[in-house]
């Protein structure tokens, strides 16, 4: 009952490193796009995954709004990029700094409402940026969205003919978001944020600054969200407020986090794996202009894992149960 | 308004306080202070105010009058975090544990208050742990506690956060009289090092055992103050307990 | 330097209830804002008015379902909108096989979702009452998502309409217009949630709802037995939010993602009236229909629904118990 947890087998503890050399070497010895194409989703829902999850697994606020954050870097960048010339490694700059503010003042507002309110605010929020989106449609195109046209491969702007320099672009990303989170995971704020998602009461009776707290999670939440969108506009070439801003991303980026684990490093790592796959499937079955298929295996997922392993699955896994710390 | 001249050796004052509700006064013009290194008791049958004390202590409640002042500082504008940091500690009556977390994570969240590196915040913690008698069941996760343990744990928790006051909400409900001892015993020590504690209880046995001191309230207000001797004789104390019919709704 | 070409059209999600309604076509003016607000004759004035009201009676259906799961169950339903988009396409089908009107295919629509709601909670709401917030806000909210996109595949994304008779007829009193299909629409949800409000305080099993609502351990000690009135709750409560969706066919558009609007609408109304409060959630649908209205009217077309945000945001911040009080949000 009190046994402290136990070392590895020396079976487990290789094949993450085997598992490494092989994604890092996957392009060069798969030249198919299509599976690299599939890699690079992963890797992007993976991270974004990751960085609801400091949010919204590690402080257990839900939000179900988050892909305003993910416009907020989309949109300068492809706006720098259309009429300034300004290359995305330097347009995302402007949209993390918009994204943080906004995350700020967001989290100041909403963070002191119980559970369902709070999701609901955050819901609003993201409805809020997409109809500012399709509103000021003179600065962003409104519902005909942003396109980048492609012009030839380019370092400057980051356009590449092939799949490869953007499948390493976005597994850097993608472990930034994992360091991010591995740090935060065993820091005193990934202790803090435990405790506050574990009960309120009794984090702030141990001094924590609930919402200081709970607004530094987001802000780091929103910065690494806008970079992501930022890439987005690199590889996707066009941007609209449905796209960037609607709730069928947002729902998809908290889905990858909840299905695969809340509030642990790898959880969202597994839900990425387990739904893009299965997108492509569903594309596949029933073709791809029925993009409501995917979304309901999505929902029921969802519901098995809300009800039967609310964990998520990478409890299922083994180690798995172990992602959490518990000490 | 006269500067209060508050004596080295008091280190809270309840100045004058009253707290409303609604329509209802649950605290009014209540005034007493607590020495440093004392045990003070604070009884009185339910609803007489005692955990709205507790609560405009530690900030929960902010006051319609009076002044809170710990170590010469008024508190009460304060957050309860800020209250904390401050040195003032609470458990609560109905513990509240971070049940997906072991004990020792429990006390580790407390201990890191005071020290962002969690090498030193654990080492702390282990040694409160061991105080508390709870080293056994450090690797064991809060929910599956029993409620001697769960206990143990909130008083733990506080400790981590050292604390120069420790304010203790009904911590002998439900313990067996061994139990009790126990606690008692372990009270005293902490007493001794120093800590101040203001202790809220109903098991009479307890109370008076421990207090150096007793703050007596009832609807509100306070009716008497004393040694637990004092207490035990006073007219006024005796009326306000037996004389009730049933307990009032808290 | 590339133009970023502007819209002609605009798609009709943008727009908040009120206005994506069909025969409103294309829009020709500019949405900047304007924040000078344009003339403020009392006739135009009147009529947005009235539009806001007859539009927020529906909202009151919808909200009045909402709130009732809530007060009873302590569950928010982040699923409700779309069961007024099966009420909608209930009816859509209804009338498109048997050429049966709205107003009288809401009779039909009621009870059958009552069942159908009481079966949806025995087999999954029920088990997360109880459970931490998170667990029923995922669940609710992957619900909505699969009934959302059940549709989506049986139905296409396609925006349909059901054309009734007396769909343009307007009926003017004075310089008032009122729209037939509004006002019938009107009239018939305030019924239900007239009849709904009597049934909670005039009868037995409406008592025995208020009673699980406002003091469930009393309740069972008197014999009242929690799950069958769960299950009434949140079959009421999902069959007048389908029977708002019956009315408002006539006038709006059926389509699979129309829940989604109606969702925020009516957590909107909720607050604002105060979670578990009836009445309050009547006057605050009447009240958002009207500030929808007005800020469409005078502010700019598509920014309606930000009116209504900002309400909410401020109700939120400013009394979080809503208007009326009684609701707990923190």
């Amino acid at each position: 009952m009190g046994t402290p947890p136990q070392e590895p087998s020396s079976g487990t503890r290789y094949a993450p490193w085997i598992l490494l050399v092989v994604i890092l070497a996957f392009p060069l010895l798969f030249p198919s796009r299509y599976f690299q194409r599939t890699l690079i989703n992963i890797f992007f829902f993976a991270a974004l995954g990751c960085a609801w999850n400091i949010i919204g697994g590690y402080a257990g606020q839900l939000s179900l709004g988050h892909a305003g954050f993910v416009a907020m870097g989309a949109y300068p960048t492809a706006l720098l990029l259309l009429f300034y010339n300004v290359p995305p490694w330097v347009g995302f700059l402007p949209g993390i700094v918009i994204a943080v503010g906004v995350a700020f003042l967001l989290g100041h507002l909403v963070f002191g409402l119980r559970g369902p309110y709070l999701a609901l605010s955050t819901l609003a929020f993201g409805e809020i940026v997409r109809i500012l989106l399709l509103h000021f449609r003179d600065q962003t195109g409104g519902s005909l969205g942003v396109t980048i046209p492609f012009k030839g491969t380019s370092l400057w702007k980051l356009q590449f003919a092939s799949e490869q320099p953007y499948y390493y672009i976005c597994l850097v990303l993608l472990g930034v978001c994992l360091y991010v989170t591995y740090r935060v995971h065993g820091s005193r704020m990934g202790y803090y944020l435990q405790a506050i998602k574990e009960n309120q009461d009794a984090a702030e009776n141990l001094g924590i600054n609930l919402a200081a707290c709970k607004v530094k999670a987001l802000m780091i939440s929103a910065a690494l969200t806008a970079i992501l969108g930022a890439f987005y506009v690199s590889y996707f070439y066009y941007i609209d407020p449905d796209s960037v801003a609607g709730s069928d991303l947002s729902i998809k980026i908290l889905l990858v986090a909840i299905i695969g684990g809340v509030g642990t490093v790898w959880g969202p790592v597994v839900g990425a794996c387990i739904l893009v796959p299965l997108t492509e499937i569903s594309n596949y079955l029933f073709g791809s202009g029925r993009a409501g298929a995917s979304l309901i295996i999505y929902a029921i997922i969802l519901m098995i894992v809300v009800l039967f392993s609310p964990r998520g699955l990478i409890t299922l896994l083994p180690g798995g149960a172990r992602s959490y710390r518990s000490e | 308004m006269a500067a209060k001249e508050t004596s080295d050796r008091e280190i809270l004052e309840f100045s004058q306080v009253t707290k409303v509700f609604g329509g209802l006064t649950a605290v009014d013009r209540v005034s007493f202070s607590v020495r440093k290194g004392e045990i003070l008791g604070l009884i009185g049958p339910n609803g007489a105010g005692k955990s709205t004390v507790v609560g405009l202590v530690m900030g929960v409640h902010k006051p319609n009058s009076g002044e809170i002042l710990f170590n010469g500082e008024n508190v009460v504008n304060l957050k309860p975090h800020q209250v904390v940091e401050r040195g003032i500690c609470r458990t609560f009556q109905v513990e509240k544990p971070l049940l997906n977390m072991t004990v020792t994570g429990n006390v580790l969240v407390g201990a890191l208050l005071r020290t962002p590196d969690r090498g030193e915040a654990l080492e702390r913690s282990r040694e409160i742990i061991e105080r508390v008698h709870l080293g056994r069941v450090g690797h064991v996760l809060a929910r599956n506690l029993t409620v001697q343990d769960r206990k143990r744990l909130e008083l733990a928790r506080s400790l981590a956060t050292q604390p120069s006051m420790l304010l203790l909400d009904e911590v002998m409900a439900g313990l067996t009289p061994r139990e009790i001892d126990q606690s008692l015993d372990l009270l005293r020590k902490l007493r001794d090092e120093g800590l101040t504690i203001l202790i809220i209880e109903h098991v009479m046995r307890a109370i008076m055992n421990i207090s150096d001191r007793i703050v007596v309230l009832d609807y509100g207000k306070k009716i008497a103050e004393g040694s637990p001797q004092d207490i035990a004789q006073n007219p006024a104390v005796v009326e306000a307990y037996l004389g009730k019919k049933g307990a009032r709704d808290g | 330097m590339e133009s970023v070409i502007p819209s002609a059209a605009k798609r009709p999600e943008s727009l908040p209830p009120l206005l994506a309604r069909e025969g409103h076509g294309t829009t020709d003016s500019s949405c900047r804002i304007s924040l000078g607000l344009k003339e403020m004759d009392a006739e135009i004035v009147l009529q947005a008015i009235v539009n806001g009201l007859m539009v927020g009676g529906v909202y009151a259906l919808i909200a009045v379902g909402l709130t009732l799961i809530f007060g009873v169950m302590n569950v928010v339903n982040f699923a409700h909108g779309e069961f007024v988009m099966l009420g909608m396409v209930m009816t859509y089908l209804l009338h498109l096989f048997f050429g049966m009107d709205p107003g009288v295919s809401i009779l039909l629509v009621i009870p059958v979702m009552l069942g159908v709601g009481a079966l949806i909670q025995k087999g999954l709401i029920s088990r997360v009452i109880g459970q931490p917030d998170e667990a029923q806000i995922l669940l609710t909210l992957g619900l909505s998502v699969l009934l959302t996109n059940i549709a989506l595949l049986f139905m296409g994304p396609d925006y349909r309409s059901v054309k009734t008779a007396y769909k343009l007829s307007v009926w003017a009193v004075g310089p008032i217009l009122f729209s037939v299909p509004r006002l019938l629409a009107f009239v018939l949800a305030m019924a239900f949630s007239g009849t709904l409000w009597l049934f909670l305080t005039k009868t037995d099993l409406g008592k025995g709802l208020r009673a699980v609502a406002e003091k469930p351990e009393v309740a069972v000690l008197m014999g009242i037995n929690p799950q069958r009135m769960h299950m009434l709750a949140f079959g009421i409560g999902i069959s007048l939010a389908a029977g708002a969706g019956s009315v408002l066919t006539p006038f709006f558009y059926t389509f699979p993602s129309v829940g989604g609007l109606f969702v925020l609408i009516a957590f909107v109304v909720v607050v604002l009236g105060g979670m578990g409060n009836i009445p309050g959630a009547i006057i605050g649908a009447l009240a958002i229909g009207v500030t929808e209205s007005l800020t469409s009217q005078f502010v700019a077309l598509d920014l309606a629904m930000l009116g209504v945000f900002i309400i909410f945001v401020l109700v939120l911040v400013f009394k979080p118990s809503g208007i009326l009080g009684k609701g707990k949000v923190y």
